[in-house]
């Protein structure tokens, strides 16, 4: 479990980098995600990134579409539908 | 019928336009009219170009100049100057409005011809000067970048893009939202809509983050909102946001997925939702309320109101209605045959249904901002090493798509990472935020056709 989230959390410290964004202080479970640093545009690439290292996206998968507030909900999201 | 008109049976009380910090009611909108009364009598009959930054600065003042001026050009503030050069003389304007200090000698040579007024710094009346000029059906100049890149100006009237507006007989209190920039057909709509029936228009502004123009909504507890589906994703992840009681919710500006749909209608179950199919030179097409992406076949072979569609030989959409513009202006001219308009948009059929696809050109739609392939691959090529870029659309679920970017490289170069990082680098000087590349594919080869050109449909 603790491996994808910290996949999750070493691209998302990728994508802050390729997208010119800076980290608003740490990267915690209950950092809010839209006030990371990160706009929608660099969500967008994240989990897009992630689709390429993981070889899923849970966002074009989940039956019942949610949309995460926090980071630890996000790293929920893709353990809730990682392929079995 | 002018704007102004919309308002005539509202009480004086009745909030037309809210913002921030301020208000305007039907009888502060009178007491403007007052004010400047001598500089409307200056612009009557004048063709007058608009360029303002605030959203509500502008949305007063289009109240105010509608009927008056023969022409109004919506400019928006990052447009560059040479193209607002070109548009002022295009559009003949003899008067420039701004709500700040713009410089002429920006404009030159255009400016010669012209005069410059900020609405900040007008002088104003305490008693209005009583002359009563007949109103004009004043033309209505808008931007877009069409079908290639380079930005056209598109004409309409209040006619046409009120068209489908609908007034609502019961004058319901609704309160809109404004999250567009008001020099768009998008933000325009919005603003209309809830002039017509009276409503209040909460107004948010560009340099407002998406967090406070939500929080602005919800202090004057916004019922009716229009968004690209991006954006109600992006507002979706706020935890405040359902808390909103929609009563109308629109989408509309870039293809629209079940999943979006299932979302709001699950978040807000007594809001009708509906998403809007519309362009600047098509004006409000129609609008599709069946809980379902993409519009029903039927669409196709029964007129809805006065919207009829078609399909080209090339599964591209053909509209005809009398939302549509009646043109460009200057050389470009609008494809119109027997009344119906190519919109350029890729349609499937399956079962019954007929659904978006994305753009015959190739433009990739980034959460609402139009991206064109080929712009970018100049860029690209301008980078040293690069020998042949070919741009793709990479499909999100989170903004529509991305922009990827698909190259072939010297050989000489043995540190491909370093290369990437410096050519996204170089990109990101040359490029707005969403055009430049999210990703970074080195190929071997690029395919190219017969004609020796990039093979762009695959």
């Amino acid at each position: 479990m603790s491996d994808l989230r910290n996949v999750i959390v070493a691209i998302f410290h990728e994508i802050l980098t390729t997208t010119n964004s800076t980290l608003t202080g740490e990267l915690t479970d209950d950092s809010i995600l839209l006030e990371s640093g990160l706009d929608s545009l660099g969500f967008a690439v994240l989990v897009a990134r992630l689709e390429e290292e993981l070889e899923y996206d849970p966002f074009t998968i989940m039956e019942e579409p949610v949309y995460p507030t926090t980071f630890q909900e996000f790293v929920d999201i893709y353990n809730k539908n990682a392929p079995k | 019928m002018k704007l102004s008109n919309f308002i005539d049976d509202a009480e004086d009380e009745t909030v037309i336009l809210a913002s921030d910090n301020m208000n305007l009611r039907v009888q502060d909108l009178s007491t403007e009219r007052d004010r400047f009364s001598s500089f409307l009598t200056v612009i009557h009959g004048k063709n007058v170009t608009l360029d303002f930054k605030s959203n509500f600065v502008l949305a007063m003042w289009l109240i105010l100049l509608d009927g008056r001026a023969s022409r109004l050009t919506l400019l928006p503030p990052e447009l560059d100057n040479e193209n607002k050069s070109k548009f002022i003389q295009l559009t003949n304007s003899k008067f420039i409005l701004s709500d700040r200090d713009i410089h002429s000698v920006a404009l030159e040579p255009y400016s010669v011809n012209l005069t410059f007024y900020d609405v900040t710094q007008l002088q104003t009346e305490e008693i209005a000067s009583s002359q009563s000029l007949s109103d004009f059906e004043t033309q209505w100049i808008l931007l877009t970048s069409g079908t290639t890149g380079s930005p056209k100006l598109v004409r309409h009237t209040l006619k046409s893009l009120t068209n489908t507006s609908k007034r609502s007989k019961k004058m319901t209190k609704r309160t809109w939202g404004l999250l567009y920039g008001l020099q768009r057909i998008a933000g325009l709509q919005v603003f209309l809509q809830s002039l017509l029936s009276c409503n209040k228009l909460v107004i948010a502004e560009i340099e407002q983050s998406l967090a406070e123009k939500i929080q602005l909504f919800s202090r004057h507890a916004v019922d009716c909102l229009s968004a690209t589906p991006t954006l109600w994703r992006q507002m979706l992840m706020f935890t405040e946001f359902p808390k909103f009681t929609f009563t109308t919710i629109t989408l509309g500006g870039e293809i629209v997925d079940g999943n979006i749909l299932r979302a709001l209608k699950k978040t807000f179950p007594q809001a009708k939702i509906r998403h809007i199919y519309a362009s600047t030179e098509a004006g409000v097409g129609f609008s599709v309320a069946d809980g379902l992406p993409g519009f029903p076949e039927s669409y196709l072979h029964n007129p809805i109101s006065d919207v009829s569609l078609k399909l080209t030989e090339t599964n591209t959409l053909l509209i005809r209605s009398n939302s549509r513009s009646s043109g460009y202006l200057g050389s470009a001219t609008l494809d119109v045959v027997e009344g119906y308009i190519d919109t350029g948009d890729l349609i499937r059929i399956k079962e019954d249904r007929c659904y978006f696809e994305g753009r015959e050109n190739g433009t990739i739609n980034v959460g609402g901002n139009k991206v064109h392939p080929e712009h970018i691959e100049q860029v690209l090529l301008e980078f040293p090493g690069v020998r042949f870029a070919h741009v793709t659309a990479k499909k999100s679920p989170i903004i529509g798509s991305l922009v990827q970017a698909n190259i072939v490289i010297d050989d000489s170069i043995i540190n491909q990472k370093e290369f990437i990082a410096k050519l996204r680098e170089h990109c990101n000087g040359q490029l707005e935020r969403f055009m430049v590349p999210a990703f970074f594919k080195i190929e071997d080869e690029i395919k190219l056709n017969a004609s020796g050109k990039i093979c762009r449909n695959e």
